[in-house]
Order: C-alpha cells, then structure tokens, then sequence
C-alpha cells in the first residue's frame, strides 16, 4: 500500500491562507483575489497617471481598498462552500480560535490604548490573517 | 468509530487521491478518515459506501466507550 503525505503545504496555508489549489475552489479563490489585489492597486495609480482630479484620486485611495477586501471576503465565503468537509471544518475551527483571540486583543488593547495614550492603528487588526493560517495549519496537523 | 477504508481501498488497488477523485474530497480528508482522526457526515459515508458498493454498517462500526 503506497504512503502519500497526508499534509497540507504549510507555505501554502501561510501565504494563501487557504489548502492550496488542488481543489476547484481553491484555484478559484486564488485567481480571484489575486485579481482584486491587482486592481486595488492598479486602479489609484491609473488615476494619478490619467491626471484625474486629485480629490477622486483621494477617493479612490480609500474606496478601492475597501472595495477589494469586502470583494475578498465574498471569495472567501465562496472558498468555504467549494472545499471539503473536512476542510471547512478546519478553516472554521481556525476561525473560531482567531476570532476569540482578536476579540481579547482588541478589547485588552483598546484598553491600554486608552489608559497610556497609546496611538494604536486599526490596521494591526490585519494581524488575525496570519494568526489565523497558524491555527489552521496548527488544526491540519492535528488531524494528520 | 472505526472504519476499514484503508483495507477496501487497498483491495481495489485505488490510492487515495484516486478514492478523493471519486468522493470529490480532498487526498487529505480521505487520509484523516482513513486514520480515524475524523468521521465523515452521513452523505460522505453513503458515498463512500456507494464507492465500494458496501452497505455503511460493514465500513464503519462505532467503538464502545
């Protein structure tokens, strides 16, 4: 009986955040995002090169981001209903940890942020992606 | 709950990403179902069953305790 390696790539889960592109719904979710991040950052600099008005390039500074990231969101959803059940199970296992830690974070932070006069970005709260990956890549060993 | 799915899908000769073929799962989910490390949902054992033209009961047997 052959022995296959029962793992998912860790670099994969770690850069990705995802098992990777064997799946249908994996190559999809890769394309797609990797398109939205390209035009998140196409978009502003196409307006500055066209001379736009420098209020909409403004805008789109903040919009495009927005915009990309919520479009994101809506692949990674659709990633979750396209993979296994064994597979959602585990990205919703890393979830749920991630979740949980963010919310400490954010409340303990928020806290000493207001106590000390901290100036804190929300931006940091990105931190739950690759705190994330190390749940699920954590939660892919266990079932190995 | 135990399973013989390693066995079965040995005496077809099938490795595992050919049996995650037929499932339409990943290599990954059969290796933790075969290594009892997860049970699968009902519609995945009745397609598994299905695979092996078995009935679910002679494939997976609950363990006491």
């Amino acid at each position: 009986m052959e022995r296959e390696s029962p793992r998912w790539s860790a670099s994969t889960i770690f850069f990705l955040g995802t098992f990777g592109t064997e799946s249908r719904a994996g190559r999809l979710y890769q394309n797609r995002t990797l398109l939205t991040l390209i035009a998140v950052v196409v978009v502003p600099v196409l307006a500055r090169l066209l001379s736009m008005p420098e209020p909409l390039v403004s805008a789109l500074r903040v919009v495009a981001p927005a915009l990309g990231f919520a479009l994101i969101g809506v692949w990674w959803v659709r990633y979750l209903h396209g993979v296994d059940e064994f597979e959602r199970r585990l990205h919703w296992e890393a979830l749920s940890v991630a979740y949980a830690v963010t919310i400490f974070a954010a409340v303990t932070l928020g806290a000493l942020a207001r106590e000390f006069q901290w100036n804190i970005s929300p931006t940091t709260l990105i931190l739950i992606e690759p705190l994330r990956a190390a749940v699920l890549w954590h939660k892919s060993k266990q079932y190995r | 709950m135990n399973n013989s799915l390693r066995v079965l899908r040995a005496d077809k000769g099938w490795s595992q990403g050919e049996l995650a073929a037929v499932l339409a799962v990943s290599r990954q989910t059969v290796n933790a179902i075969e290594t009892g490390k997860y049970d699968p949902s009902l519609p995945l054992a009745f397609a598994i069953a299905t695979a092996f033209g078995l009935p679910i009961e002679s494939i997976f047997r609950v363990t006491e305790g």
